[in-house]
């Protein structure tokens, strides 16, 4: 009989998967290439395994044929467990994938050691320790191996780190001064859980805006809100594809920030912040939206897409009420699988074909049939379109924040317009006309639709069955407090 | 049969059935990699067989009894707070004429491509779409809230612009399903913002709200923007000045798609959604006047524009987009029963039409038909004028130009103007060499006649 809390599985897991990270770095070459991916294929479908039971089956469970038993779970951590079983999948997606165009091993070390960093981080509530999986999750970007030989690379995404450094200090920075401002030096029990910062940046003056400030705007940085995207386009330009889109995937940010947002919300003088943030939303949107119009580079104009929902994330994130946070929580999931599908495919695309910039139409649907249709299909789940998970997002958004911002929702919507239309666009030069580019693969591998069957199909259940997400954002609002009052086990 | 089973049973073979075989087809198509024709059209007339009988049953039904509407409910798809989606469908006076028009039309268009794209490259593509279509179509007809038709609106939105687009490896077909996909997004972005104002309005998303209002609707500022933005909605679906321009272009799709989509169906939505929204509209008289003056400035245009033009297709297009114009008029004065009788027959007139386009030569052949009608009005103009005239209608009245100067050009510089700035803005803080500017032209006068929106060069 083994005793395990969530928590320490999902260590345990983010342990393993650290660990075979470090062997596909360093491992001989037998074991480089198809035994190391089937070997983390099995550790994902593990942890998605674990991950899956804890949410679906709750507390005081049977699993295994009663090997293990009574697995202890907060209910109320559900939202970082749904998050970190779908993230799960969606690198499960990438690394299945990996016998066949995943050559560099340094593919598979990113993204093993980003889903380590991702399950550390869904694994605790304690700041300290999310903000450390935060600051793991940026080291593989600083290796690199475009000479032949692994090294430390830290100039190649000096900005990509550096902006992420920055956000990760300001946020240490401004919790410590709410800290140190609430215990006097003496550090209390609970001083860790963020309530406990929150209720003491509610209590305070000047020192808690600026608290405050730095918190949203070190999260701002890591989500590449504007004027703090330009990390996320050197990364996504000049680094691998998996990590960089795994990496925009992973929401932490927003994470951080919607376990935190109950209690802005109590802060009135939060409030001017608040209005802040939604007219830098939607100014974000707008000029993400407008620059996509224009970009050629393939990568670059998948990153807008993305960029686009950060914006929508940050309106959410600013308004009052129910339906916003639990619009904030279903965009993290599109982001998050939508954008990943998105991204794979637009991986195994580059593979094939070695186009990174499309200037005209490059008509590869004739070529790759199977791929366009997906292309397509998690594209237009970008967009909102119906029978899409995005396409609740945007109903939430209408329903939840047009009353509150009529006219920023609907600057976000004209966003959503221009982003629709360059979408089409986007998918018209790649795939539609006169083939120009020839390739000699085929159009799809059995694993790969696989991989990506299997994103499509959970993108398909949560938009049939949102009510899934939406009661697991409800269930988090009204139990965040228990949470916050120390229910955690890390404790 | 019940009354409330037979209704269920309707929407659920309308709507969700069309979207079961899109999928279980497109799945099929993609493991096998092959496929029979013979099973696929048999497969989708059983479903659109259905599909008709039951909604010719629910109208015989509705002939013979008392009540004013039936309402399908299947629950709530999701709820939060005060917020719920119904998914609800309601078959009324409106609603069912329109149904059965619609499958039927898409039955007999179904069964006319099961031979026109016998052994085409992409005859398992043109099914799904039209599957995808009947779909959408049914959703906006039978949908009970604003939110339900929005999601048809879509889908009808996308698989036409994929339609339009149909034939992929020629240029041509691609810019224009790019138009057209643009303009329909223009439109959405009208109904998504009247759901929105709607729920702001009545706390609900149901359309039955109307009728429990009666006539005593205070107009307050959110439902004035529902009823704008439904107008805006349905301008740019059916086509309606200023947003004509996309629907000659559209005919670049395959003949019968351009039947049910711009001679009978996709057309008429527009004007169908002004008609179910009525209620609302017609305490609103300056709305009302505008929709007439659209309509009829519409039906003039069209009228001038396709007598200019020498290919069948584009002057049938050109044909709808007039009648379309006088529907939105009879709208607008009120003559709803009058606009949905003449909104059936001339989807059935110009389904017909196009769908004997491909024969046409043949038909003036063998039949004596005459070619062409010289107007006797415009003989009696002078000369001058009627050159003018001509001119105009051969440039289409520069509405391209027009929306590309007032709209695309501001709105391509202006990106242009931000992709400036983001690369400066690197460019500042990481002292890296300026990329080379990935700029797009704006399009010249020639390719926005072409149809082409951006033609993006580096």
């Amino acid at each position: 009989m083994i005793n395990l809390s969530s928590q320490f599985s999902m260590l345990l897991l983010a342990l393993i998967a650290a660990i075979f990270s470090l062997i596909g770095l360093f491992a001989p070459n037998p074991l480089r290439s198809k035994q190391l991916s089937v070997m983390s294929s099995i550790l994902v479908v593990l942890g998605v395994f674990f991950v899956a039971s804890i949410v679906l089956l709750g507390t005081e469970s049977d699993l295994i044929g009663g090997l293990i038993t009574s697995i202890d779970v907060e209910r109320n951590h559900a939202i970082l467990l749904l998050f970190a079983l779908v993230f799960s999948i969606v690198s499960f997606g990438f690394i299945f994938t990996s016998p066949m165009i995943m050559t560099g091993n340094l593919d598979r070390f990113q993204t093993l050691w980003l889903l380590s960093s991702v399950l550390m981080f869904c694994s605790s509530t304690d700041v300290r320790f999310m903000l450390l999986a935060w600051l793991l999750s940026i080291v593989p970007a600083m290796v690199d191996n475009t000479s032949g030989k692994l090294k430390l690379q830290i100039t190649k995404h000096r900005l990509f780190i550096f902006s992420q450094l920055v956000g990760l200090l300001m946020i240490s920075i401004g919790l410590a001064i709410a800290y140190n401002m609430n215990s006097a030096g003496k550090p209390a029990e609970t001083s860790y859980i963020f309530s406990h910062f929150i209720r003491v940046l509610l209590r305070s003056n000047g020192f808690s805006t600026l608290a405050t400030f730095l918190i949203v705007v070190g999260l701002l940085m890591r989500q590449g809100v504007f004027p703090f995207h330009q990390g996320f386009i050197s990364l996504i330009n000049k680094g691998k594809l998996p990590y960089s889109v795994l990496f925009l995937c992973s929401q932490l940010g927003f994470l951080l920030l919607l376990l935190l947002k109950n209690d802005f919300q109590e802060m009135s003088h939060v409030f001017t912040h608040q209005t802040v943030l939604a007219y830098l939303a939607t100014f974000s949107a707008m000029y993400f939206a407008l620059l996509s119009i224009v970009e050629v580079n393939i990568r670059k104009n998948y990153l807008l897409l993305l960029l686009m929902h950060s914006s929508l994330t940050v309106l959410l994130a600013a308004t009052y009420g129910g339906v916003a946070q639990s619009a904030l929580y279903v965009d993290i999931m599109v982001v998050l699988l939508v954008g990943g599908g998105l991204g794979l495919v637009l991986w195994l695309f580059e593979r094939r074909t070695g186009v990174i910039s499309a200037t005209k139409y490059l008509g590869m649907a004739a070529k790759m049939p199977i791929l366009s249709c997906f292309f397509l299909v998690f594209g237009l789940g970008l967009i909102n379109f119906p029978l899409t998970l995005s396409f609740i997002s945007e109903d939430l958004l209408l329903h939840g924040v047009l009353k509150h911002y009529p006219i920023l929702t609907t600057l976000i919507l004209i966003a959503f317009v221009i982003t629709g239309i360059s979408f089409y666009h986007f998918y018209a030069r790649l795939f539609l006309g006169t083939p120009l580019v020839n390739i000699s693969r085929r159009d799809i591998l059995r694993n790969e639709a696989m991989a990506l069957i299997l994103i499509f199909a959970l993108i398909i259940f949560f938009a049939f069955s949102p009510s899934i997400l939406l009661k697991v954002a409800s269930h988090e609002k009204s139990m965040l407090s228990y949470l916050m009052m120390g229910g955690s086990s890390l404790y | 049969m019940n009354i409330e089973v037979l209704t269920e049973a309707t929407a659920f073979s309308v709507i969700v059935v069309p979207l079961i075989f899109f999928a279980l087809i497109a799945a099929y198509v993609a493991l096998k990699q092959d496929h029979s024709e013979k099973v696929l059209i048999r497969t989708i007339s059983f479903v659109m067989l259905t599909s008709f009988i039951l909604s010719f049953l629910v109208g015989i039904y509705f002939v013979f009894s008392d009540a004013h509407r039936f309402v399908a409910d299947f629950g709530t798809w999701y709820q939060l707070e005060d917020y719920k989606f119904n998914v609800s469908f309601i078959f009324d006076s409106l609603s069912i004429p329109m149904l059965i028009l619609s499958n039927f039309l898409i039955g007999i268009v179904g069964h006319f491509s099961s031979r026109y794209l016998h052994k085409d490259d992409g005859f398992v593509r043109f099914f799904l779409l039209y599957l995808l279509f009947s779909s959408g179509m049914s959703l906006v007809i039978v949908g009970a809230t604003l939110d339900l038709i929005m999601m048809g609106w879509e889908l009808v939105g996308i698989s036409s612009a994929l339609l339009i687009g149909f034939y992929q490896k020629r240029t041509g077909p691609v810019n224009h399903g790019f138009k057209a996909f643009s303009y329909y997004r223009v439109c959405d972005l009208g109904l998504l913002l009247a759901a929105g104002f709607w729920h702001m309005a009545f706390e609900s998303s149901n359309l039955s709200v109307l009728s429990e209002l009666g006539g005593g609707i205070q107009y307050s500022a959110e439902i004035i923007l529902v009823c704008v933005s439904v107008f805006i909605a349905s301008l740019a679906k059916s086509a309606q000045l200023p947003m004509a321009s996309w629907l000659p272009s559209a005919m670049e799709g395959p003949t019968p798609s351009s039947a049910i989509f711009y001679g009978a169906l996709s057309i008429h939505a527009g004007a169908y959604l002004l008609m179910r929204m009525f209620p609302l509209i017609e305490g609103l008289p300056w709305l009302r006047v505008f929709i007439g003056f659209v309509g009829i400035a519409t039906a003039v245009y069209g009228a001038f524009v396709g007598r200019s033009r020498n290919d069948i297709k584009t002057l049938l297009a050109y044909a709808s987009l007039s009648q379309v114009g006088i529907i939105f008029f009879e709208i607008s004065l009120g003559f709803n029963r009058l606009a949905l009788v003449h909104l059936i027959g001339n989807s059935l007139l110009r389904s017909w039409q196009f769908l004997s386009s491909p024969s046409l030569l043949h038909d003036i052949h063998i039949l004596k038909l005459p070619a062409n009608t010289s107007s006797r009005f415009l003989s009696l103009l002078p000369h001058k004028m009627r050159y003018w005239i001509y001119r105009q209608s051969l440039m289409g009245g520069n509405l391209d130009s027009a929306i590309f100067k007032l709209i695309v050009t501001p709105v391509v510089k202006l990106a242009n103007l931000v992709d400036g700035f983001d690369k400066r803005w690197l460019y500042f803080i990481d002292d890296e060499t300026l990329e080379q500017s990935t700029r797009i032209d704006i399009p010249t006068s020639k390719e926005t006649s072409d149809g082409i929106i951006l033609n993006i060069r580096q």
